[in-house]
Formats: C-alpha cells, structure tokens, sequence
C-alpha cells in the first residue's frame, strides 16, 4: 500500500532520511522522550511488557518512554496510527500475532499492511497456551479427549476470549489436525472465560500460561497439553500437545516495530538496545513471571522472514476455519 | 471466628505500618482528586503508576491501587452532585437526586450524606469480605451464561420501574439504549454492526462520549434557555454537613443500600452498577413518599452510593480469591501482582495471608481517610456552585470533551459526543427520561451476550433458563417486578373508566 502513509509523515519520513546522513544523528538518538503505542487498554499482556521494558530502557536512553494506549477496533486503530506517525523512530509500537499477522486474512479490509508498513525490532516475549478441561469431564489426556469428543452427538464447546484471537485459532488448529468438532463460545477475555470453565459451563479452552498456571497448580482445572514443541519449565508434568499430535507448535508473541521508513541507523541502534535489555537475566525472570516467556532478540532479517512466514501460517489456519474475511 | 479476628489483627498489623498507611494515603487521595477530575479515571491512574509499583513491596502496591479504585469512587460523586457529571456509570443515579439538591442549596448535605453513607457501607463490606469470601466467591462462580442473563433482564425490568412519569416513555428509553448498545463488533462473530464503516465505532458507543453528552452537555443548553442566568443552581451554599435529622431519615436506606450493594458487588461484570441501581429502585418502593424522589431526596444519594461503594469493596471478593478481575482497573492490579510473582487465585489466601488480609484491612483504613479527607472538602467543592453560570458552562462543556477524548484517544468519540448531544437535548425537552437509557446501553450488550453463549453452549435449546434455578429465580422476580409496574396501571385504568 504505498499511498497509505500521510503526507506529513511522509515529509518527516524525508527530512528523518536526509538528517540521517550524518553520522552522529544516531548516535545522539534519541534526543527527546520515545512513545510505545500500545493497540489496547491498559492491563493487557503487551502494555505491561510495554511497562517493564520501560523501565529498562529509560537509564539506557537518558529520555523519557511513554506508553501510549490507543484501543479499539481490535488493535487496528493503534497499528494505523503507528503506521502514520512519522518515522523517526520516537514513535514505536507493541502489538501481538493477531495485530501483526492474523487480522490480515481474518478482516475483509484492513487499513494498514502488517508485512509492509512496519519494521520489526524484537519479539520480546511469546506466550504459551494451555488445554484445559473442566475437573468433572472424563478425560485425563489429548488421546483421551479427542476419542471422547469422536463419541459425542453433538460438538464439544470450547470457550475463548473473542473471535479471531489466538484462544480461538489454536483450538481452530486443534480441530482441524485431529478432526474432531468442537464449537466455539466467545467470552470477553481471558479470565471471564477460564472462570466458566472452572464452573463446568464450557468442559474445555486453550488459556494462556498467566491466567491458567495458577488456577492449574490449585487444581481448578485440569490441563491436557501445553500448546507449544517443548514443556514448560512451570508445568514439567504437563505434556506438549505436540507428543500426541505432532507438528502442533504454537505460541501467541509480543513484536516491538517501528513504522516503515525509519532511518537504517536508528533502527538498528533501537534493536541493538533491546536486545541488550532482553539479555539481563533479571528482566527475563520478571517478564517469566508475567506467565510470558522472554525471547532472545533474533537479527533484524530474522524478524522480517518471521513475520512474513507466521502471516503465511494463520492465513492457513484462518481458511481452513471459514473465518477468513469475516470481521 | 476466632480464625477471622486473628487474621483481621494480621490483617491491621500489615496495614497499620508507616509506610503502608502512607502507600494507602497515597492512594485514596489520588483516587478522590482522578474521581473529581472529568477525563482522568482510575485505570489510566494505576497504569501510570504500574511502574512504580514494581519498585514496591506488593503489599505496599496493591494497598495504593485500591486506594485509587475505591477513592475514586468518592470522588465520582462529588462530580455526579455538583455539576451533574456521573464520571462512572454507577454515579448515574446519585445524579439523580444529589444534583437536584445541589440546585435546591444543599449540595453540601448532599456531599456529606455521599462521603457517610459510603463510610459505612465500605465499613461493612470490609467485614463481608473477611467473613464471607469464600463461600461468597463460590456463589459468583455458580453465575453461568443463563444465570447472567436473566439477572440482567431482571435488572432492565428494574429501570422500568425506576423511572418517573410515563412507563411508555421508560420503556422507548430502555430500547433506545438497547440499541445504542448494539453498534460495535459482534461478540461471537467479529463483524461490524451500525458502525457505517467509521474505524472509531468498531467497539460500540463509548460509554463516557454517551453519559457526558446527556447528561453534561444536553443539560448545559436546557440551563442556557433558561433566561434567568443562575440557571436553576442555588446562590446560597447551605448547611454543609447533612442535620441529623438527614441522617435519621437515612439510616434504613443506608442499610439497605449496603446489603445490596456487598451482595450484587461479588458478581464480575456490573455488579456495582447493577446495585446502584437497584438501591435507587428499591428506595423508591419502600418510601412513604416516592414522588420526593429525582426531586432532591437525600436518600436517593444515601441509598445508591452506600451501594456502589459496598460493591465496590466487595468486588475485590472475586479478584482475591478466584483471579477474576470484575473491571479494567482491577485487570491492572493482577497485572502488576503478577510481576511480584503472585497471581491472585483460590491460592493466595492461604500462600499470602498477609497479602490477603492487609489489603482487606486497608480498606477499612481508606475508608476511614477519605471521610476525613472528604467532609472538610465538602465546604471548598460547595463554593464552586458559587460561580456564575456563564463561567461554569464552558468549563463544563471543556471538561466533557476532555474527558470524553482522554479515554480512547479518539477523536470520533467527541463527534459521537456531540450527536448524542442533539439527541439528549431532544429527550430533556419531551420529558423523557435518561436513567433508562444508561442502563439499557449498559445492560444490553451484556444480556445480549449471555443469552448467545447460554444458547450456544445449550445447542440452542432455550430451556436452559428455566432449568437452572438461580436463572428461575431471577425470571420470577422479573415478572413480579413487572407486575408490580403493571398493577397501579391497571389500577388507575379502572379508577378512570369509574370516574367517567
């Protein structure tokens, strides 16, 4: 989309790349306070990542860090205002997978282009998910709930945190790789819809770590598999889904961006920050404790392709649905 | 028993230290002035000081975010009364009746019966929690789908009843507001309803852009037809704290209100809206004299803001003890509690006693520093009725776009704000009246949410309302209350026909 970008953007956009020329101007980047968009209200996983990284960064760069919430729509007002700010790299964003690579097959028309319009800087963490099932039902594994699920007239219900996000796209994946038939119930969050399954009005969901693990360990529910290749070092007796269905490796992420057109230096120097910030053990165990596992800063390429090959990934998954196009 | 009075001690002796007291100060205080102020809420308070609660003992940071929640709850009203701005959306009926004091000179009782009644309710609910918490977080799990909704509908049923004048016009509020309620993305599908392609509509009618314009700015233009200048709000200050004989008039409707409040807070998701509500509904059924009512009855502020304050407080019942935060602000505080490493749950009470309890005992702390933060304000916040009309209005109306603008950072709820505005002005001028709509826009999303996950996941078979006997319950009491409605109708129809 190349005319997306405003006018004013584009002029600062210019005047970023002419002053980038000299050579000090990264170096004495940045020169006044940065501002993280976060897509969301505040509370959520990424604006309290946001919170702790700024208090990381803030010594590093000497300048103030604001973390903007820009809400609504699901993230995209947020990401488009992110996509016009002006890129100079005092205007950066944290999104998660769904702003960055599931919404844009999932929405009929999507006012800014995930793959193009930004610039990856980190994936500071990701999160993984739990399968979790009400006490009561009689299912102690995955073999045994997808058997179980193959026995029933009618489709399993299986609670999520709303349509399209990846509570709903994990199961979706589920369904579709062990061809059972569930049928989704929306909640508004997280929480509200781990609290009915605890209650039994739903037998069963995919909740991230943060909510699930305690409600896990006091034994509320009970977890089936864990959603990504390897268990968690919270959860050792808790098998990967992965060990019964092979090739079922997912995880929601945390991606920093900046809007496309920021100057080669700048970028680089935000990258190299973070990923020295990311690398203090101290930070990865408070972000560990958040119920997000940190994730070392992979090259500025690496995070590029990343995008681009989850994008192509969910698109799949979002098909094989019928939810493509659909909000 | 003596297993609650040894914890509440624990409890105190957590709270009562130097610096918790002064962490418990530090909040209560905040919440009052972000509760005064139109356009700063709680949440954008706690998230901003998120940091620096990582710095802190988690004790220490907890005690000062609920200080925020519940001292902004305080500070609500003061806004609701004096200028007839209900910040939050369970301050809607303390405007009712506490702005028409203020009208009348006696915002300052007003204020006064607000900070009391609240005193005693948070007093209480701090009592209900450290007794009941446990059993009471059990029954806010038995609330599924079908339960949800028909407690919702009982309380649509209510707002019927709450209304003055004409039932007709109740009940085209309520749709109204139902349909206000329906713009916005569709829970179960994601897709796009009554938005007319504008990104800024994608979540719905914001709440706030709906209040101020009906209540803030539609109100002003009524007051600017009105020649005579003052427009309607008293010169003289009055008493500033209520007489005694307010507050013996009070008492029951405190108690009342309370009750409700500490039993409908436990619920996540409106339950302190729900009380204020009901409180206001029932106050008026049980009063000798209803028609004083939305005419400046002192115990149509006493009742709802003892409710919303109980509820308030024991909103905490389900975060404390199941992780399940009932708002946005209460969603920060287990966000910032999981960077200590402790996340709230069935857990916590027996891993983190002193956790549990020395916040519980804060509360009481706070509540007891917001009165006596409160009543000497009362005076100071009276004086500013004093100001002349022509200066208050554009400050009013620059308050409500502030505050309207600062919640999204969206510049089309202010256009949203403007057109409701119209449409405010409109129903002010045909007597209808907006309490109704409020709820409805309120209640309406959440009823429609519940009936389509209680019928999803009972593959669409509507018995599921009728089977579950806590969703019986509350369909019966829907129906009595609509009788009730009904019957003076019914009555009066039949004094007519004799009359004639």
């Amino acid at each position: 989309m190349p005319f997306t970008l405003s006018r004013r953007a584009l002029c600062s956009g210019l005047a970023a790349s002419a002053l980038s020329t000299a050579p000090a101007f990264a170096e004495d980047f940045p020169t006044r306070p940065i501002t993280m968009i976060v897509p969301f209200t505040a509370g959520g996983a990424g604006d309290i990542l946001a919170r702790v990284l700024s208090q990381r960064l803030e010594p590093i760069w000497g300048k103030g860090f604001v973390v903007e919430n820009r809400p609504g729509a699901g993230g995209v007002i947020g990401a488009v205002a992110t996509a016009k700010a002006p890129a100079d790299g005092y205007t950066l964003m944290i999104a998660p997978s769904s702003t960055m690579a599931v919404n844009v097959s999932l929405y009929k028309t999507l006012p800014y282009n995930p793959a193009t319009d930004f610039i990856p800087l980190a994936i500071p963490a990701r999160t993984t998910f739990i399968l979790v099932v009400n006490n009561n039902l009689p299912v102690k594994s995955v073999s045994e709930l997808i058997a179980y699920a193959k026995a029933q007239k009618e489709p399993l219900a299986y609670a999520t945190a709303g349509p399209g996000v990846p509570h709903h796209l994990f199961a979706e994946l589920f369904k579709s790789m062990t061809g059972i038939n569930m049928q989704q119930v929306p909640y508004k969050g997280s929480l509200p819809a781990l609290q009915d399954v605890i209650a039994g009005h739903v037998p069963l969901m995919f909740v991230d770590l943060g909510p699930g693990a305690t409600q896990i360990k006091a034994g509320q529910v009970r977890p089936l598999g864990v959603s990504t290749a390897q268990r968690l070092k919270e959860l050792p007796d808790v098998p990967a889904i992965n060990e019964t269905l092979p090739g079922f490796d997912v995880a929601s992420w945390q991606m920093i961006s900046a809007p496309a057109g920021t100057p080669r230096a700048i970028v680089e120097k935000l990258h190299r920050d973070i990923a020295t910030i990311m690398r203090d053990p101290a930070l990865q165990e408070q972000i560990d404790k958040t119920g997000m596992s940190p994730v070392p800063s992979p090259s500025l390429d690496d995070l590029q392709a990343y995008v681009k090959s989850e994008i192509a990934r969910w698109t799949d998954v979002v098909r094989k649905a019928g939810i493509e196009g659909t909000m | 028993m003596m297993d609650v009075l040894s914890n509440i001690s624990l409890g105190l002796g957590v709270a009562a230290t130097f610096q918790n007291l002064l962490y418990c100060l530090i909040g209560t205080f905040l919440g009052t002035v972000v509760g005064v102020l139109p356009g700063i809420g709680p949440v954008t308070t706690v998230a901003m000081l998120m940091p620096i609660s990582f710095t802190l003992e988690p004790v220490s940071a907890l005690i000062m975010m609920a200080g925020i929640y519940y001292g902004a709850q305080y500070g609500g009203s003061t806004t609701a009364i004096l200028i007839n701005i209900p910040g939050e959306a369970s301050s809607v009926v303390t405007s009712l009746d506490g702005h028409q004091m203020a009208r009348q000179g006696r915002a300052g009782p007003a204020l006064g019966m607000a900070a009391l009644g609240s005193f005693f309710a948070g007093t209480v609910a701090t009592f209900v929690i450290a007794f009941g918490a446990p059993p009471l977080a059990k029954l806010a799990l038995q609330f599924g789908p079908a339960e949800y909704f028909s407690l919702m509908l009982c309380g649509l049923v209510a707002a019927i009843v709450l209304a003055r004048g004409s039932i007709i016009k109740a009940i085209a509020m309520v749709v109204v507001g139902l349909i206000f309620g329906l713009a916005g993305s569709d829970v179960n599908s994601g897709i796009r309803r009554f938005t007319f392609g504008v990104q800024g509509l994608a979540d719905g009618i914001e709440f706030v852009a709906l209040s101020m314009a009906i209540y803030g700015v539609a109100e002003v233009i009524v007051n600017l037809e009105k020649k005579d200048g003052a427009a309607g709000i008293a010169g003289s200050i009055g008493k500033v704290l209520p007489s005694w004989a307010d507050i013996k008039l009070c008492i029951p409707s405190v108690l009342r209100g309370t009750a409700l409040g500490s039993v409908l807070g436990v619920l996540p998701g409106g339950g302190a809206l729900l009380a204020s509500f009901s409180a206001y509904t029932l106050e008026k059924k049980v009063a000798s004299e209803p028609r004083r009512f939305g005419q400046g009855d002192i115990r149509g502020v006493a009742a709802p803001e003892s409710a919303n304050n109980a509820g308030a407080q024991t909103s905490f019942i389900p975060m404390l003890t199941l992780g399940i935060p009932s708002n946005p602000t209460m969603a920060l505080m287990i966000g910032a509690l999981m960077v200590h490493g402790i996340t709230p749950g069935p857990r916590v009470m027996t891993d983190r006693p002193e956790l549990f309890w020395g916040v519980v005992a804060s509360m009481w702390l706070g509540n007891l520093m917001l009165v006596v933060l409160n009543l000497p304000m009362v005076g100071l916040w009276v004086r500013l009725l004093r100001m002349p009309y022509r200066m208050m209005f554009p400050a009013i109306i620059g308050f409500c776009c502030i505050g309207t603008y600062t919640i999204n950072s969206n510049v089309t709820d202010i256009a949203v704000m403007a057109a409701i505005t119209l449409f405010g002005y409109l129903c002010l001028k045909l007597d209808c009246e907006p309490a109704p709509l409020i709820l409805g826009y309120v209640l309406g999303p959440m009823m429609e949410e519940n009936l389509r996950r209680a019928l999803l996941i009972s593959r669409g078979d509507p018995t599921i309302f009728v089977s579950a006997p806590i969703s019986l319950g509350f369909l019966i009491a829907a129906a009595a209350l609509l009788l009730i409605v009904a019957a003076p109708a019914i009555r009066q129809r039949r004094e007519e026909v004799m009359v004639e």
